[in-house]
């Protein structure tokens, strides 16, 4: 039975090779998932041992209510940790993102991070490759990549924008980080502990955390536990690495399952694809298999025949797919290396685990999908075989027609329910679960059903005709060839019609909570020149500029301070207050305060990874306003009053008159002044941020207007009023984007089926194919006849899955938002047209076989 | 080799109208070990009007020359004729279009699109080419072939003799120069081929139309107007208004 297997592998290889395509797909999209999953964990792991490798004992700054790490320790720990017995050498890190500024004004690397030089060797895992360590302020050291990218070299003059604004430094050295450039993917600048705690606090002086080394660790944290202020987090190495790996950990632990299930996806596809190769291989070889039984082959040496069949194709493209793996994860690797993200570690690799987990899951997916034809060919009697490639009516008994109905109907009500009736998402799942049983139980109806009204339609063309007939010559398989579309198309169309909706429900509601029209903003100052060019350029209805400063109490803590006109406040940014009343405020006898207290910033403090989809703005949006306020990030009370020291060192006492409403405008905004209010406490400052508001109907003009106003500005931007509702809907399309490139996938496995079996149908009409061509049907004829063959399946297979993700999407919409949802027309017809240009490519390999069918030979053939 | 054109051997005398001719034809399949000589220089015409049989034992280039003359394959050497029309430098479209204007055919099996009803199966090479029947000719043929109560039903519901016979009114119905049947009644009984073959010979005798058949069986071949033999790719005998006596004695004839 072996040899017949293998004889049979031998010569179906044309009809099988793309049954392997289907399997390797799927294969090599799990390959690379777990290839790229794999690596990340193991090399980040690695990397915070390396980075670490040095420290005995930590002191972490103390945690707020959430994960957000915002304070930092006080540069008196230090001193307090120096001086506690048993430590050998202490260091303070400090990451805050700095960017060396190239002669254009823009930065050479958008991610780079500043860091604190560590001096101590034991401590410090960097190497100088050239020069030597920053010591002094003004001294700078960049990673190896980041030299490379600027040509930067030793001695070089540059500019850096750091949270305290853009600063003269020189180069005195190139570093490197083990096998890697840096320690922060983006690159890294550093600068003496001194200079950095001077320019990267954004002059309020601490550590975000001290790493010691010591040779008794035990005693060392016995010894800080309880002398430190504050709270500090004292850890010993062992759980301090446990620590680091943990973001990571989290990272992976959604990336992973992500990953995973496009794979499983690809793979569950494949199945179809599979399975529907099979049933015809099985059909089209049923004389032959018939003739084994009555030579004697038992019908479970049939069966096993097959199944051996399909298992050495399933481990063989599994081989093949574990290649593809390895070129799609690189291609992944280097596609985030263009946006400027580096895989951390020594990227992409492959292990034992990889492999047999690859291999395993090509294998299974085949047999499975072999397992029902293999079962039917077993069972097949001989007079079966004798059957001509009639009309096979199979598939489409009445059973089968309730039984889908009523899955189909059921789905729907579900559906129906979850949108309207339910606040929980008990409907949602059992709802598209049943729609989708409905249209693969259903299925070979529908497409007969489909079949007859196109036959109908296209009545008057023979070709047309005889297409719509051929299609559903074999109800059954039309629909198995069409679902694996259906399953494609459906995700797309969901997770477009449910994202873009969501994206438009989003940022209607985000525009309800923005007033200005446009906010002008800078990496550091707006010059007074240009804030008085704004306010009188055309179109504008008011402009408001903004002040701001970091004010000491008299009790040592930072307050951000900003000095506005208020009432242009109001008028431009819809400033007002959610209690007390701003009249004080605008007179200037009192402040108004944060309803929540200061916007907690954009992270991006330790690593790249944390930065958001915010992250374009995080240098604007003051990196003080989240660095400053150590003791404040609660709300301050009406009732409070603020003693600050102005700059002749006098105490100037503000009560909190009222709390304004917090609004998108206003969530850059803490304590708010008049500008008289704010001269005083804080002296001259530069205007930080510009909110505008333009005169009615001039919006879009005013925008060009600012724009060209502020393009010789370096570092000043203009947002748009409405721009976090713009960038959560970047977000948003982005993501639609990304996942719907993943499921495309899916989508070309189907093209790979619908390819299969009009190639195998063709081969079964070869018969027919030469007596029509005999009786005059040209070839272009022929070409026509096998294209609407194959374009109405792919139609078929569009309709169902685009109309069973609008189903779904809607309900899921409408579950969230409970508003009307209005679909995304556009796009859905968008992927329509993918659908049908990919039920058109798949009709030009077939078409032309089909020409290619030799007449006489075709005829002659019995 | 230079092959003049030569009228047909078996011409007679008088002026005739061909409706197909092949010409000092040569037919080679295979090469060296498998080389076979299907049709060895064979020139034979087919007179328009006339229904015209070819014989010969298994294997002996009927089928290969009837493939030739009806444009279905080409010579490796020689001419044909289809009406006046030499098609040797005619483009496969153009072949196409004239298979499907002036000649109709009838093969031993698979004649049928299992998908078309009889009717839309008689029709078909009409609907090829976009053109509608003759309905009274349509009406004509189907009551001559006895298909009036069948024509909805699919090829799977009809008996093998009563495809051939949409087969044949498929042929008819475009009122082709021509019409080709390869062995029509090879699985039919006995009944059922004095049906097919009465009705061809009917429809050359009051229709005037052009029927060349292959065959095997001495009682059909008497249907015809002249008979053709055929043997090792070549043409060895040729009798006109044929008596089965006859025919049985030249298929008795030793070959060579
Ligand atoms: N496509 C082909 N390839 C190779 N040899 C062929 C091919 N077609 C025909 N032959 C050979 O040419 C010769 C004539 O074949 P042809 O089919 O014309 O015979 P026939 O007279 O129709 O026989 P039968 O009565 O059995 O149908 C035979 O020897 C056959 O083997
Ligand atoms: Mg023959």
């Amino acid at each position: 039975m072996l040899r017949l297997t293998l004889k049979n592998l031998r010569a179906n290889l044309s009809r099988l090779f793309a049954t392997a395509i289907a399997v390797a797909t799927g294969t090599a999209f799990l390959a690379a998932g777990l290839m790229i999953t794999q690596s990340l964990s193991a090399s980040v792991e690695g990397d915070a041992a390396i980075q670490y490798a040095g420290v005995d004992v930590a002191v972490l700054a103390p945690a707020d209510q959430g994960e957000h790490r915002l304070d930092s320790l006080d540069a008196s720990a230090m001193e307090d940790v120096l001086s506690t017995e048993g430590v050998d050498a202490a260091a303070g890190e400090f990451v805050a993102e700095t960017a060396i500024i190239d002669s254009d004004g823009a930065a050479i690397r958008s991610r780079s991070q500043g860091r604190a030089w560590i001096e101590d060797d034991a401590l410090n895992p960097i190497t100088i490759d050239e020069g030597s360590p920053p010591t002094a302020a003004g001294e700078i050291v960049v990673d190896t990549e980041t030299a490379q990218d600027g040509a930067l070299v030793v001695g070089d003059a540059v500019v850096i924008n750091t949270p305290s604004g853009e600063m003269d430094a020189e180069i005195v050295g190139i570093s490197s980080f083990g096998a890697a450039p840096s320690v922060d993917s983006g690159g890294n600048v550093f600068m003496s502990p001194d200079w950095a705690q001077e320019i990267l606090t954004g002059g309020h002086p601490g550590w975000q955390q001290i790493l010691i080394s010591s040779d008794t660790p035990d005693a060392v944290i016995a010894g800080l536990e309880g002398s430190l202020q504050g709270s500090p987090e004292v850890l010993s190495s062992e759980d301090f690495l446990t620590r680091q790996s943990e973001t990571t950990e989290e990272f992976l632990s959604i990336l992973s399952p992500i990953l995973t299930g496009f794979a499983l996806l690809a793979l569950f596809v494949s199945g179809f694809v599979i399975y529907n190769t099979f049933t015809v291989v099985v059909s089209q070889r049923s004389q032959e298999l018939s003739l084994v039984r009555a030579i004697g082959g038992t019908p479970s040496q049939v069966r096993r025949s097959l199944l051996l069949e399909g298992s050495l194709l399933g481990l063989l493209a599994s081989f093949a797919g574990l290649g593809l793996g390895m070129g799609i994860a690189r291609l992944i690797e280097y596609v985030l290396e263009r946006f400027d993200v580096r895989l951390p570690g020594v990227g992409i690799s492959i292990n034992p685990r990889v492999i047999l987990l690859t291999l395993l899951a090509g294998t299974l997916i085949t047999v499975v999908s072999v397992m029902l034809p293999a079962w039917r060919a077993g069972s097949s009697r001989p007079v079966e075989a004798m059957r001509e490639a009639a009309v096979d009516d199979s598939g489409t008994s009445s059973l089968r027609m309730y039984i889908g109905g009523f899955f189909l109907v059921s789905g729907i009500v579900l559906l129906g329910l979850n949108a309207f009736a339910a606040s929980e998402w008990y409907f949602l799942a059992p709802g598209a679960l049943l729609l989708f049983l409905g249209v693969v139980v259903g299925g070979p109806l529908l497409a007969r059903l489909y079949g007859k009204l196109a036959g109908l339609l296209l009545r008057p063309s023979m070709t047309g005709r005889i297409a719509a007939d051929n299609m559903v010559r074999n109800p059954k398989r039309t629909a198995t060839t069409a679902n694996a579309l259906v399953i494609g198309l459906f995700l797309v169309t969901l997770v477009t019609v449910a994202g873009t909706a969501l994206k438009d429900w989003i940022e209607v509601e985000i525009a309800d909570l923005s007033e200005s029209d446009f906010i002008v903003v800078s990496e550091s100052v707006i010059p007074q020149e240009l804030v008085d060019e704004i306010a009188r350029a055309d179109g504008v209805d008011a402009t408001a500029p903004i002040r701001s400063a970091a004010v000491s109490t008299a009790s040592g803590e930072a307050v951000l301070i900003s000095g506005s006109d208020i009432e242009a406040l109001q008028r431009t940014a819809g400033f007002s207050a959610s209690s007390g009343s701003l009249d004080q405020v605008i007179s200037g006898e009192g402040a108004a305060g944060s309803e929540v207290g200061g916007f907690a910033g954009p992270g991006g403090r330790h690593d790249g990874q944390g930065s958001g989809p915010f992250d374009p703005d995080a240098g604007q949006t003051d990196p003080e306003a989240s660095q400053t306020d150590p003791d404040e990030p609660q709300s301050t009370s009406t009732d409070d009053t603020l003693s600050l020291i102005d700059p002749e060192g006098d105490i100037i006492e503000v009560p909190i008159v009222a709390q304004f409403q917090l609004s998108l405008d206003t969530i850059f905004l803490s304590t708010v002044v008049n500008d008289d209010l704010f001269a005083q406490i804080a002296g001259d400052q530069p205007v930080a941020q510009v909110y505008v508001r333009s005169a009615s109907g001039e919006i879009e003009h005013l925008g060009t207007t600012l724009d060209s106003l502020t393009s010789g500005f370096t570092g000043v931007q203009v947002i748009p009023g409405n721009f976090i509702g713009q960038v959560i809907g970047q977000a948003i399309d982005f993501l639609i984007a990304a996942i719907n490139g993943l499921l495309g996938l899916s989508v070309l496995i189907a093209l790979i089926g619908i390819i299969n079996t009009m190639n195998l149908s063709i081969h079964e009409r070869r018969r027919e194919l030469g007596m029509v061509r005999a009786l005059g049907m040209t070839s272009s004829q022929v070409r026509t006849m096998v294209r609407i063959e194959g374009i109405l399946i792919g139609l078929l297979g569009t309709i169902v899955g685009v109309a069973s993700g609008a189903i779904v999407g809607w309900s899921v919409v409408r579950g969230i938002t409970d508003s009307a949802v209005s679909l995304a027309w556009g796009r859905m017809s968008l992927i329509f047209a993918a659908g049908l240009v990919i039920s058109l490519l798949a009709c030009l390999l077939p078409a032309r076989h089909a020409v290619k069918v030799p007449m006489l030979e075709a005829m002659a053939a019995t | 080799m230079s092959t003049p054109t030569e009228e047909p051997r078996s011409a007679p005398p008088t002026q005739v109208k061909w409706a197909a001719q092949v010409i000092n034809t040569y037919r080679i399949f295979g090469h060296d070990d498998t080389r076979v000589i299907a049709l060895d220089n064979v020139t034979v015409g087919f007179e328009a009007g006339k229904f015209t049989a070819i014989m010969g034992p298994s294997g002996s280039g009927k089928t290969t020359l009837m493939q030739v003359a009806a444009g279905l394959d080409r010579p490796d050497q020689g001419q044909v004729i289809i009406g006046d029309v030499e098609i040797s430098n005619l483009s496969e479209k153009r072949l196409t279009l004239l298979r499907r204007e002036q000649i109709g055919f009838v093969f031993q099996q698979f004649n049928l699109l299992p998908t078309l009803t009889a009717r839309e199966n008689i029709t078909f090479p009409l609907d090829l080419s976009g053109s509608k029947p003759d309905p009274e000719w349509m009406q004509t043929v189907i009551e001559t072939v006895g298909l009036s109560d069948r024509l909805g039903h699919r090829p799977s519901e009809l008996s093998g003799g009563q495809q051939q016979r949409v087969a044949v009114a498929r042929a008819l119905v475009e009122r082709p120069d021509i019409i080709f049947a390869d062995e029509p009644t090879g699985n039919l009984d006995s009944q059922s081929s004095a049906e097919i073959l009465g009705f061809m010979a009917q429809a050359v005798a009051e229709l005037g139309q052009t029927v060349v058949m292959v065959t095997h069986d001495p009682g059909a071949a008497t249907y015809a107007d002249r008979v053709v033999f055929l043997a090792d790719g070549r043409i060895v005998d040729d009798i006109v208004n044929p008596t089965r006596e006859e025919i049985l004695s030249h298929m008795g004839t030793p070959q060579g």
